[in-house]
């Protein structure tokens, strides 16, 4: 018999093997580097000053905070993380630690991630980060993801708080912009996920997860993931009408928009997400183009974002110190 | 027979690679909450600061 991820205990017997390096494995700290840049920029655009290190402090939490909730989704999804691919080397799957660590581990940080975000900006700030936190552990990964495609689109909205968390802690409030800053990431949200499931459909499926590619079918994911592109090139519209995006952000958003609405158009006129018979030479030629073509769009659509909220970010350092 | 010595039913031997495992979780949950108290007492001086107040010496 193989010995696959699948296949190791949870609860190892005797003392955890697990290090320091493992528990920080659980917070997902590629994600949280997109949290953390996401944060800042709500912050840095915020109206209002704040103190650097008050500032630092509360990007810090919020920082924690998303760590904390990756770490709460960890132990609740080692099962299925222990089918896919990309998953089954998390620290839960591969037996490194047992469960019960990495729910205690989830629970402090958010506790303490709360309780800092209050002290070092407002209790608004720290009410939304609890609201975070809960939304991605309990809303998104215990109940949505596992019994509804429309699980990231809803879900998505976890990922979409933390510009308006660093706005409420510079500024102790909720407005039109910091709405804006949460729907940008949330319109954006369906087409980065479902492009990385067109691709990766065989393990969303050997897990069990509702994902758009494997209920609704290829050719329909393909298609919802263009209309999301263009409601996303409208959204950020938005910043402009409100004046919080400046010249530079118009510039920025019509390129990058209109690339990703062409790399969404490549992929809806692909074969992204479909399986070939192995005899049909073409068709598995045109399938892995179709993947590729979504590959491309996934990795564009990280340093979309990235470029989007830099811009807004640049614009609001140039206004302060002008 | 020393009554200390005895284990626990279930008891599992830990091994050399547990143990040292265990000593670097200790080492890093011991630094992080001494961070963690330094940053709480920093916050609460620069935020008693910032509002204005006087922190006497």
């Amino acid at each position: 018999m193989t010995d696959t991820a699948a296949d190791k205990p949870y609860n190892p017997p005797g003392l955890s093997l697990a290090e320091p390096r493992d528990f920080y494995a659980l917070m997902k700290p590629r994600v949280m580097t997109l949290v953390v840049f996401t944060a800042w920029a709500g912050l840095v655009c915020a109206p209002g000053e704040m103190n650097l290190f008050l500032a630092a402090a509360s990007i810090l939490c919020i920082a924690v905070g998303a760590g904390a909730s990756a770490a709460l989704n960890m132990w609740y999804e080692a099962d299925t993380d222990a089918l896919m691919s990309r998953t089954k080397t998390r620290p839960l799957p591969a037996g490194k630690m047992e469960r019960s660590s990495a729910l205690g581990f989830g629970i402090i940080l958010s506790a303490l991630s709360v309780l800092g975000l209050a002290i070092a900006s407002n209790y608004v700030a720290a009410g939304l980060l609890a609201f975070t936190i809960f939304f991605y552990a309990v809303v998104y990964t215990m109940w949505l993801k596992r019994s509804t495609p429309q699980n990231i689109v809803i879900g998505g909205a976890a990922g979409a708080f933390p510009p308006m968390v660093g706005w409420a802690a510079a500024s102790g409030d909720i407005t039109i912009d910091s709405t804006l800053l949460f729907l940008i990431i949330f319109m954006w949200t369906p087409p980065h996920f479902w492009a990385l499931a067109l691709y990766k459909t065989g393990d969303y499926h050997k897990a069990g997860i509702p994902m758009m590619p494997n209920v609704k079918g290829a050719k329909s994911t393909r298609l919802q993931i263009f209309v999301y592109a263009v409601i996303l090139a409208v959204t950020c519209i938005g910043p402009v009408v409100t004046g919080m995006g400046g010249y530079l952000y118009m510039l920025v958003a019509l390129v990058l928009n209109l690339t990703f609405m062409f790399l969404a158009y490549k992929v809806w006129q692909s074969r992204a997400g479909e399986r070939a018979d192995a005899a049909d030479e073409a068709g598995l030629y045109d399938v892995t183009m179709g993947d590729r073509a979504a590959r491309n769009l996934f990795a564009f659509s990280i340093i979309y974002l990235f470029a989007m909220f830099g811009a807004l970010s640049a614009e609001a350092l140039i206004r302060s110190f002008s | 027979m020393n009554p200390h010595d005895h284990k626990l039913d279930g008891y599992v031997e830990p091994t050399e690679a547990q143990l040292t495992a265990r000593k670097r979780r200790n080492y890093a949950i011991g630094g992080l909450l001494a961070a963690f108290c330094a940053l709480v007492f920093i916050l609460m001086i620069v935020k008693i600061k910032s509002m204005g107040i006087e922190v006497p010496s």
